[in-house]
């Protein structure tokens, strides 16, 4: 039995401090995914810990049918569509770089944990990347996270959101459309736009 | 046949790594024939992997972790001291937990396709019109019954008139009397001065006032070209 089982089997008999430990191996990629999902430090901190108590909650559910992630990620998934149906109620009307200014993402200090932050180029090719994301509609930003961060195929979005594979195809053509406008990578050349990045660009 | 347009279309998919292996190495090898079409791949790549570098690698730093591990523990602390407490509350008080399943029955939205709702919506109306009571009959008791109206026929006598129209035409200027002196009634040449005199001296309706009477003089047979 792995660690990671072993701390799902005590959350599930109520030791809230596994329950912790669990949360510390992935809270990192849930608050990213929720970060980028709602575009603002404090609505990502509450979303990303509501996901957290919607698991707790839940956890007795877990039947290690899939990986612990997964399980953990369709809640997320469930979560931010709530997020999304309540937050639509009111206004959002906040500017983009408002958002950036108020980001969680420092340059003391972080640079070791902030690889691809660490520069100010780079810095400049995040922003770019959320000004596009929020163009685009908040199902189609989700869907592309899902793709490009989580690494989900497109027929696990399809089922994991109850819509269309063409819908999820759809999604993620827009959204590139809008980060080819925004990061101007077709005149550009690669090493212009990151040196991180130009390790993954053939 | 290479088509550029066509081809375009799968660039997002095969940068995201959702085309089979097969349909890929075609298409690849499709790309690489065309010059636009490399080129526009490349920067679908690029875009696709700058951003998912870039989304990956956002964090923040790594003295935000335990101040948010601290808020996470004590939510777990206060959502578990609910839990203690929710099941004799649920106990106690039947009627509020079927309240609030009502309210999320009512609360959850359920996707319905289009024409489903449509029939259904149809469904609902026919029944309406077809449940909905039909038209009461009252029995009116009469106690007391009114008049029958009698009718007759009464011969009213209708004059009838006869109307005689005849046209006679009169000059206007005449009419009024303003005529200069020596001026015969119905002269073309003093027609003629009639009006050369009008146009030496303009018309003014300044001391203008309406008579309340207007005379009218007909003479019969008076001209020659009089109509009778």
């Amino acid at each position: 039995m792995s660690t990671e089982d072993e701390l799902i089997r005590l959350a599930q008999s109520g030791d809230s401090d596994a329950f912790c430990l669990l949360a510390e191996a992935y809270e990192r990629r849930i608050y990213s995914l929720a970060f980028h999902y709602c575009r603002e430090r404090e609505d990502a901190e509450d979303l990303s810990q509501e996901v957290w108590l919607k698991a707790y909650a839940a956890l007795s559910s877990f039947r290690n049918e899939s990986t612990f992630y997964t399980w953990l990620r369709r809640i997320t998934i469930n979560c931010f569509l709530n997020y999304r149906r309540t937050k639509s109620a009111r206004a959002h009307h906040e500017t983009l770089d408002d958002s950036i200014g108020r980001q969680p993402v420092q340059a003391d200090g972080g640079a070791a944990t902030v690889p691809f932050e660490s520069t100010l180029q780079n810095r400049l090719v995040v922003e770019s990347v959320m000004q596009a994301l929020a163009c685009v509609t908040p199902q189609q930003r989700l869907i592309f996270l899902l793709k490009h961060q989580e690494g989900m195929t497109y027929a696990e979005i399809s089922a994991e959101l109850g819509c269309s594979l063409g819908t999820v195809k759809k999604s993620v053509a827009r959204t590139v459309e809008k980060l080819r406008g925004k990061l101007r990578v077709d005149d550009a050349p690669v090493d212009c736009l990151s040196s991180a990045a130009t390790g993954v660009l053939r | 046949m290479h088509n550029c347009k066509s081809i375009r279309n799968d660039f997002v998919e095969l940068a995201g790594d959702e085309t089979p292996t097969t349909r890929a190495k075609q298409l690849l090898a499709e790309v690489n024939s065309c010059a636009a079409c490399r080129e526009e791949y490349a920067a679908v790549r690029r875009a696709v992997h700058v951003s998912g570098q870039a989304l990956r690698s956002t964090l923040p730093t790594e003295t935000f972790w335990p101040a948010y591990h601290e808020r996470l523990k004590s939510r777990l602390a206060s959502s578990q001291t609910q839990n203690i407490q929710t099941p004799v509350a649920v106990r106690t008080s039947l009627g509020s937990r079927l309240l609030q399943t009502l309210r999320s029955f009512a609360s959850t939205s359920v996707r319905v396709p289009v024409p489903a709702a449509l029939a259904l919506l149809l469904l609902i109306g026919a029944a309406f019109f077809v449940l909905r009571p039909g038209p009461q009959t009252t029995v009116a008791v009469v106690t007391n019954p009114l008049p029958v109206p009698e009718i007759r026929t009464v011969e009213v006598p209708v004059i009838k008139e006869k109307v005689i129209t005849r046209v006679v035409y009169v000059e206007k200027k005449l009419r009024s009397g303003a005529a200069p002196e020596g001026f015969v009634v119905g002269s073309p040449a003093n027609a003629l001065a009639l009006r050369n005199a009008s146009d030496h001296a303009p018309l003014s309706l300044v001391d203008f006032k309406p008579a309340d009477e207007v005379k009218l003089t007909v003479i019969k047979s008076g001209f020659k070209d009089e109509k009778r």
